[in-house]
């Protein structure tokens, strides 16, 4: 009863919340109170000037134009975001210089052929009201008032500072495209749809974040993806009622299936050949302006050990390296957690010999071996985060100090074992071979340490049951997270990466529709075998 | 009312039941007691006897594809009969489940961990196991492939690691036993490991079937895990001989023998973690029918807060189970196939026949 009275008092205090929510949404929107775009052009500069009070950045610039000079205009813009010279040159420029042939004409006909005939621009908008005029100048188009017209003309007019395509830092690759996504949403665009050429590659905008609003496109191939999977992600992102998004990171985390995990269910990258396969694979990529990370939804938790290079390497390699991935993974949750168990429950599955070393280098050491390699563990995670965090040329010091203090400082002080300085050291760069889960392996490490260091290997055992489980209960996007991995129709992509003319269908968890992606399964054949013989005729030729 | 929505294929069952006949495989302890080098036989034995009842499994499923046992109890014997027979196979399966918590126990005190108290482990075990529970059938049998190739994968590879240890003269003499232990070993091998199939009567209505493939995927599932058990127990007779009789886990045994120059050896860690897999896989199964039950017998539409309550009922009733180890172990050649018998054969065989005469589940279509 009690609760339930108090879950009551929550819910009346959860709806009170949203009517003065959806109050602040209203206050927010106010300039849609100002209206429409009225006849006199004074006026209408006037209530602009209101909307956007104290704001340096925005540019009026009154003129003059037709024949005889006899009508008058104005462009507004926002100074930075539009590009000058479009301006001047696109702009200003054509509609000065224009000389109107016919007789007198009405203001609204003259609306028509500026926009027609006279400017120099991709993408003209006639807007009647305030708000799609502020909101067009917002985001670097020019407004142009004419004055006795009652609609304004949008003009495409973008052109800010940008950075240009470079290589990404986060994935960098020895063979294959060394471009990556920059902040700009279209440049990004622009780059996936350079790698898929097909009109049925869908792109589609959403606007999100009642301060910022931030755009945000999502993009996948039709009749390839799952729709229903198109859907929940529209449903998703359209109803966020959220005040900003700066960063794709704000949409993962409002819109993931699991968002307590520490499993990231949603797949992020910088480069679009990435996103290009993922999305013939049947995915949804959600690309938000502002931010070089692009989002891929559903991932899948094999999608970890999967690298563009795995493709553009030779099968056999690039099967192996994914199984060393597998195994570093493996390595970096449960090498702490495994030496823990051995040399404090299971001595006697320890070599003899390797049992003395172990006990020997352990004799001066202060504490037990889980308070051990937990200092160990966590000053590497220090090391790491100051790594990361300073700047560069102060990172490469702060390596240097760890590594002298922690490894050899600490060693030869008696404070830790050698043995413990190589496990922690094995289960560092193990975790660099699988960078994407990075912040997952660091938790779930430590439980598992704790359950090995109460329970020994039964411990281990149990901690790696739970966490298949825990994996095998996660969903993204209602697809299985795990699949791949358990009992699956494509496991030509999954521990093994099978030559790519084996890989007929495209993944039958994920895609929908045109599943084809090879007609036949047909090992290449050797198309110039025939020529091959023909070569010494060729030699014969030439000499 | 289908308490749990989740659905499996029947791939996955065939899956589950071997994976659910393994687990056992690898504890013949009980069996190898009594009928010693002659045990691979009476494995063979079981497994015939067992098989018209794997048939009758299958019809049963196939009568009743949208009703678990609970339901069909119901149906078959009515509502007051029904509720008492519903109300002893809780029993039985709550205490399948403590049996075979105390076994992953005992095991594991006995192995690896010498000094740890059982409950620390079981309860471990339980924490663990209610996390596929609360999920679901799904994830409960998601994992079974993974074991079951797992287990064929270690079985096959430790064989060929002891073939150097292997002796034709261990099975040697056969047919020297008294006739008594042929039929006790029979018996305990039709309704120990074979036998608890029935708890897979509370799970079909979960598997996406038709009524022959329901068939299919019990067969082949008990003739995966039949195998593996008879396997196992071939190999461990072929090594140790006549003294199989003296261990409690004799696979054990075998994979402490292996060596293979100074490289290989000491590979019983393994065993003991794929048992403890394996056992851990029976335990969630069972786990998650004890579970079901109460909620389908006391008509709770979700069952998830019962989950844990359930779990530690499990661990404080296995403690109160048995005194000893040497009792269980007394108790599991005498007295516990009888009861068995009860539940696994003579129930369903009942159920079977009454149904067939009041044309039940033909009524119900009508």
């Amino acid at each position: 009863m009690l609760i339930e009275f108090i879950l009551r008092k929550l819910r009346f205090l959860l709806d009170g919340n949203n009517s003065s929510y959806y109050q602040t949404e209203h206050k927010d929107r106010t300039y849609t109170s100002v209206g429409d775009i009225g006849n006199n052009l004074d006026e209408n500069l006037c209530s602009l000037k209101k909307l956007f009070v104290n704001s340096s950045d925005l540019k009026i610039h009154k003129f003059k134009f037709g024949g005889g000079y006899e009508f008058s205009g104005a462009v507004a813009f926002i100074d930075g975001l539009a590009s000058s010279s479009t301006v001047t040159e696109a702009i200003l420029r054509p509609i000065i210089e224009w000389q109107p042939e016919e007789g007198p004409l009405s203001m609204r006909e003259i609306a028509d052929i500026l926009s027609e005939s006279v400017l120099w621009a991709g993408e003209v908008e006639k807007v009647s009201t305030m708000s799609k005029l502020a909101g067009g100048c917002l985001s670097g188009d020019t407004a142009i008032l004419i004055d006795g017209c009652c609609h304004a003309l949008v003009v495409n007019s973008k052109g800010w500072d940008k950075r240009s395509v470079a290589e990404p830092e986060s994935e960098t690759v020895v063979r294959g495209p060394r471009e990556g996504f920059t902040e700009n949403l279209r440049t990004n665009t622009a780059l996936i749809r350079r790698k898929i050429k097909n009109p049925k590659l869908r792109t589609e905008m959403l606007t999100v974040g009642r301060k910022t609003q931030t755009d945000i496109c999502l993009m996948y191939l039709d009749g390839v993806a799952d729709e229903k999977v198109v859907e929940k992600v529209k449903y998703r992102i359209s109803n966020l009622k959220v005040d900003s998004i700066l960063e794709s990171g704000y949409i993962e985390e409002y819109i993931e299936d699991a968002p307590f995990s520490p499993f990231a269910t949603i797949g992020s990258t910088e480069k679009p050949d990435v996103v290009a396969g993922r999305l013939l694979e049947g995915r949804v990529a959600i690309v938000v302006d502002g931010t070089p990370f692009v989002l891929t939804v559903p991932m899948l938790f094999i999608e970890i050990f999967q690298t563009t290079e795995d493709y553009y390497t030779r099968p056999l390699y690039a099967s192996i390296m994914r199984m060393l991935r597998m195994t570093a993974y493996f390595i970096t949750i449960f090498a702490p957690a495994i030496y823990i168990s051995l040399t404090a429950f299971h001595q006697e599955l320890l070599p003899t010999t390797l049992l003395f070393t172990i006990a020997n280098a352990r004799e001066g050491t202060p504490f037990p071996v889980f308070l051990e390699i937990l200092i160990m563990i966590f000053s590497y995670e220090i090391l790491r985060e100051a790594g990361i965090r300073l700047p560069r040329a102060v990172g490469q010091a702060v390596s240097i100090v760890g590594a002298l203090i922690m490894g050899e400082a600490a060693t030869s002080a008696g404070l830790v074992g050698a043995p413990v300085v190589i496990t922690v050291a094995l289960t560092a760069v193990s975790s660099f071979l699988v960078p994407m889960q990075n912040e997952s392996a660091s938790i779930i490490r430590i439980l598992i340490m704790i359950l090995s260091s109460i329970l020994g290997l039964y411990g281990v055992a149990m901690g790696f049951l739970a966490l298949l489980l825990y994996l095998g209960s996660l969903t993204s996007f209602g697809i299985d997270f795990f699949a791949g991995f358990a009992w699956t129709r494509n496991l030509q992509d999954s521990a093994v990466r099978m030559p790519l003319w084996t890989m007929v269908k495209r993944p039958a968890n994920i895609a929908r529709g045109d599943m084809t992606r090879r007609r036949f399964f047909v090992p290449p054949l050797r198309p110039y075998a025939a020529e091959e013989e023909d070569d010494s005729e060729g030699g014969e030729d030439v000499e | 009312m289908r308490i749990d929505k989740g659905q499996i294929s029947s791939r996955l069952l065939l899956f589950s039941v071997a994976c659910f006949l393994q687990s056992s495989a690898l504890l013949t302890a009980f069996l190898t007691e009594i009928t010693r080098q002659d045990s691979w036989i009476v494995v063979l034995l079981g497994a015939i006897v067992y098989l018209p009842f794997l048939w009758l499994l299958g019809t049963l499923m196939a009568m009743f594809p949208e009703q678990n046992l609970i339901q069909i109890l119901d149906e078959v014997y009515g509502p007051v009969l029904g509720k008492i027979l519903g109300l002893a196979y809780l029993w039985f399966f709550l205490t399948l489940s403590s049996v075979n918590l105390t076994d992953l126990a005992d095991f594991t005190k006995g192995t690896i961990m010498f000094r740890t108290p059982a409950p620390a482990m079981s309860a471990v075990c339980i924490l663990v196991s209610a996390i596929a529970v609360r999920k679901g059938i799904k994830l409960v049998t998601k994992f079974s492939p993974l074991f079951v190739i797992v287990a064929i994968v270690t079985m096959t590879l430790s064989t060929f690691l002891v073939i150097n240890q292997f002796k034709l003269e261990n099975f040697l003499p056969i047919f020297t036993l008294p006739a008594k232990s042929y039929f006790q070993g029979t018996h305990i091998i039709a309704t120990i490991p074979f036998g608890e199939m029935v708890v897979y009567l509370m799970i079909h209505p979960n598997v996406k079937f038709s009524r022959r493939e329901i068939r299919k995927s019990l067969f082949w599932g008990f003739a995966v895990g039949g195998l593996t058990l008879w396997s196992t127990t071939l190999r461990d007779i072929g090594v140790l001989g006549n003294t199989v009789d003296l261990f409690t886990v004799p696979s054990l045994i075998t994979f402490r023998l292996v060596q293979v120059g100074p490289s290989i050896s000491r590979t019983e860690i393994l065993f003991a973690i794929i048992l403890i897999m394996l056992l851990f896989y029976k335990i969630t199964l069972l786990y998650y029918v004890a579970v079901l039950t109460i909620s389908q017998l006391f008509k709770i539409r979700s069952y998830n807060h019962l989950v844990l309550v359930v779990g530690s009922l499990m661990i404080t009733y296995g403690l109160t189970l048995y005194p000893s180890p040497q009792k269980q172990a007394a108790s599991v050649q005498e007295t516990v196939p009888v009861i068995w018998t009860v539940f696994e054969i003579l129930i369903p065989t009942l159920t079977f026949i009454l149904a067939k005469i009041r044309k039940l589940p033909k009524a119900k279509e009508a």
